[in-house]
């Protein structure tokens, strides 16, 4: 008695009753609802089908150019997967809730005080010939990604020193002996290829870094740099990688072949290649973010004071072929004072090369996770 | 084993931006609205899913049909794809939920935007019927006010990115002039603060995601607690911008309309309930996060005497939560099997 008399009282209770009255109405009169779910997945399945026959028939710069088109409902970037997308869940491994401190945007919790134009190592926006265009990498690869080259290109050398230090510190002498203890390393693993661009101190120009890469249809490419600032106070370590930008070049590609070819190989190859520079660009990232994270985090344990600018999308590349995975590390900043006196060290510089190899091998292992060719019974 | 202890409870917040699960196992989920379907067969073979979620159908999405399927709070009129999306978020959330255990029965609240809940109501039901076993639908602000026990002498204001709802609580279920909704909220103040940083920087390179991500970083209204300073390419070079004005302008847009309706829901009472509710006023939803607004309100709603604003705690799962809540207290007879 008493409890029923407390259960008229409760709003709890009158809100409970509120609610299964409301929906008794919402579905007419009877709280078993209609299922009409076999006819929806009969139709889910046909819209499918019909994805797939438009593809067939309209070619494939139709159905491309939807991304692209206004209506569409994500507006495309060539700076949005750079800035945002490829990494919150590439650094924070796991979907975080959306707070300030753990979003994608965390990467830009660490927005740089330095005016960063002029930053800039001369020789990456030239990069952007690298590995650009080239119709032999191996389709293979992109579905197994298998990884059996890897190429590792010291940046600068010869006649061309990069960076310089206060105390007479070369970059191209760093880059060169990181490399090299990194090939080191890499190779007793015993199951790459592992190749350098130079193993001297010789001018390369970056026409030749490309071809070398090229010619060795190389699975990974990892250029290592070490950065100068115009701040010397400040040490970061940042990882670029290489990915093309959305452009339009892709799609106007792509359609003319359509027009040409109608439902043809050229119709697929385009989107492949779509497809493969996403993919690419994602593997990119993934690299990108292994080796950053590594060789920020150890750095960090003996270096309160440095800061970690993530990983970037070289923002000036323009590709329009499938092409592998590529990043360019800036492990230090030779512009701070004792940083340079640490590169000085043949220790240190070991050690960069071991966290540089713990990155590789972290991306490496997580690679065959990577649901790129699950197959489907409902294929 | 009795029966009851193999029935599965699950509250889900379904939204415009994000969507989120709780679950009667101690599961819980979110992933933003987005649903993508690769868009041929090399797509879905390359992608290796017949569809994708959140994050990762943005990342991919040169390689799919991308679907936001709630913008401004209701299904898409007439769009099947707006409904299959919806039902591939849910299908995903209850079959994370789930796991691998088996349930005999699954019972599933699902808290909808008000606007929503008025038109989509009987769609949203029969699009969950397959993955339950007994649904009933709410309307959003009504299933945060559920998890707060905030349930006589309340306000609560949900601004997500579609529609700022409001609701009055007075024990019962809410009557229709207890509930507003309104536009304005967070995807208005995403497309203001773009169309003012093109205006200001016409040069920068950005798209309204990362606008959006700005916000959600740096959102404020009144004093600037910092300078708002962000990075975003000129030519290609990531370069400093300082956008603090832009951000004060954008989410102050909200604040007037906010204020209006605040006053006309409660106008209709008596003093003596207008001054509970001032007291009760609680914010929730991915809005809510905007730093001084909480002050803001209080300051208004001062000249009418007395008040206080609360943010709810979570914003993120406060909805799912809350339905949550009221599929585990629903008594065993309303929740009748098919
Ligand atoms: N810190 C923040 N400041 C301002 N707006 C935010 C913040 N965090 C999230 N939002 C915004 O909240 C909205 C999403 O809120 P949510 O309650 O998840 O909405 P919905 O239920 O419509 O999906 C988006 O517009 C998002 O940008
Ligand atoms: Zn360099």
């Amino acid at each position: 008695m008493f409890t029923k008399r407390r259960r008229q009282t409760d709003p709890k209770e009158a809100i409970l009753k509120g609610i299964y009255q409301e929906n008794l109405r919402i579905t007419g009169k009877t709280a078993a609802v209609g299922r009409f779910g076999p006819r929806r997945r009969t139709w889910v399945q046909l819209a499918g089908i019909a994805t797939v026959m438009a593809t067939l028939i309209l070619g494939a710069g139709k159905e491309l150019k939807s991304s692209y088109g206004p209506k569409a409902p994500v507006t495309p970037s060539r700076a949005a997967p750079s800035a945002m997308g490829a990494f919150g869940p590439l650094v924070n491994s796991e979907p975080a809730p959306p707070t300030a401190e753990s979003d994608g945007a965390s990467l830009l919790a660490q927005v740089p005080v330095w005016d960063f134009t002029a930053a800039s190592d001369p020789q990456r926006e030239d990069y952007s010939l690298l590995l650009s265009r080239d119709d032999r990498v191996r389709l293979s690869s992109l579905f197994g990604l298998e990884v059996k080259t890897i190429v590792i290109d010291p940046g600068h050398g010869g006649h061309d020193p990069g960076a310089l230090g206060a105390l007479g510190t070369r970059e191209k002498d760093i880059t060169l002996d990181v490399a090299l203890r990194l090939k080191e390393r890499l190779g007793k693993v015993g199951r790459y290829h592992v190749l350098m661009t130079r193993e001297g101190d010789q001018s390369l120009s970056l026409a030749g870094r490309v071809v070398f890469a090229q010619q060795h249809k190389t699975d990974l490419f990892i250029s290592v740099h070490v950065n100068s600032l115009p701040d010397q106070r400040l040490n970061i370590i940042e990882t670029y990688y290489f990915g093309p930008p959305l452009n339009s070049e892709t799609l106007r590609v792509a359609e003319q072949e359509n027009k040409e070819s109608g439902y043809a190989l050229g119709e697929i190859n385009a989107i492949i290649e779509d497809i493969g520079s996403t993919v690419k660009r994602q593997e990119s990232a993934r690299l990108a973010a292994a080796i950053q994270t590594s060789l920020f985090r150890n750095v960090k344990s003996h270096d309160a004071l440095v800061r970690d600018l993530g990983i970037k999308m070289a923002p000036f590349v323009v590709l329009s072929k499938v092409e592998v995975p590529s990043v360019l590390v800036e492990i230090s900043c030779l512009t701070n004072e004792t940083e340079e006196a640490k590169l000085m060290s043949p220790a240190y510089r070991e050690k960069i090369a071991a966290y540089m190899e713990e990155g590789i091998s972290a991306y490496l292992d997580t690679n065959h996770t990577i649901a790129l060719h699950g197959e489907k019974k409902d294929d | 084993m009795t029966e009851k202890q193999e029935i599965l409870n699950v509250g889900i917040d379904l939204g415009t931006s994000r969507s989120a699960i709780a679950a009667s196992n101690g599961r819980r989920n979110w992933l933003e609205s987005f649903v993508g379907w690769p868009k041929d067969f090399v797509a879905r073979k390359v992608l290796g899913k017949p569809v994708l979620f959140g994050e990762e159908a943005l990342e991919n999405r040169l390689a799919l049909d991308i679907y936001r399927p709630l913008e401004r709070g209701v299904l898409k009129e007439g769009s099947e794809r707006s409904a299959a999306a919806v039902r591939e978020l849910i299908r995903h959330l209850i079959e994370t939920a789930k796991g691998e255990n088996g349930y005999t029965q699954t019972r599933a609240i699902v808290g909808v935007p008000a606007e929503s809940f008025k038109v989509n109501k009987l769609a949203i039901i029969n699009l969950v019927a397959d993955f339950a076993d007994t649904i009933m639908v709410v309307s959003e602000p009504f299933s945060v006010a559920y998890g707060l026990n905030a349930l006589t002498n309340a306000m609560v204001i949900d601004i997500g990115a579609g529609t700022m709802d409001f609701c009055i609580m007075r024990g019962t279920m809410p009557a229709e002039e207890d509930q507003r909704t309104i536009l304005t909220a967070g995807d208005y103040i995403d497309t203001l603060l773009e169309t003012m940083l093109r205006e200001r920087y016409p040069h920068a390179d950005f798209t309204l995601n990362m606008v959006r991500r700005f916000k959600e970083q740096y959102s404020f209204v009144g004093e600037p607690p910092e300078p708002v300073i962000v990075e975003l390419p000129v030519t290609g070079k990531p370069t400093r911008h300082d956008i603090t004005q832009e951000m004060r302008r954008a989410c102050e847009s909200i604040l007037p309309g906010m204020v209006e309706t605040i006053l006309e829901l409660i106008a209709g009472f008596d003093p003596e309930f207008q001054k509970k509710v001032r007291n009760n006023v609680i914010l929730a939803g991915g809005g809510s996060q905007i730093r001084g607004l909480r002050a803001y309100l209080e300051g208004v709603l001062r000249e009418y005497g007395p008040c206080q604003v609360q943010v709810a705690a979570d914003p993120l799962f406060g909805g799912a939560d809350g339905a949550l809540a009221m599929a585990v207290d629903m008594p065993d007879e309303y929740w009748e099997k098919k």
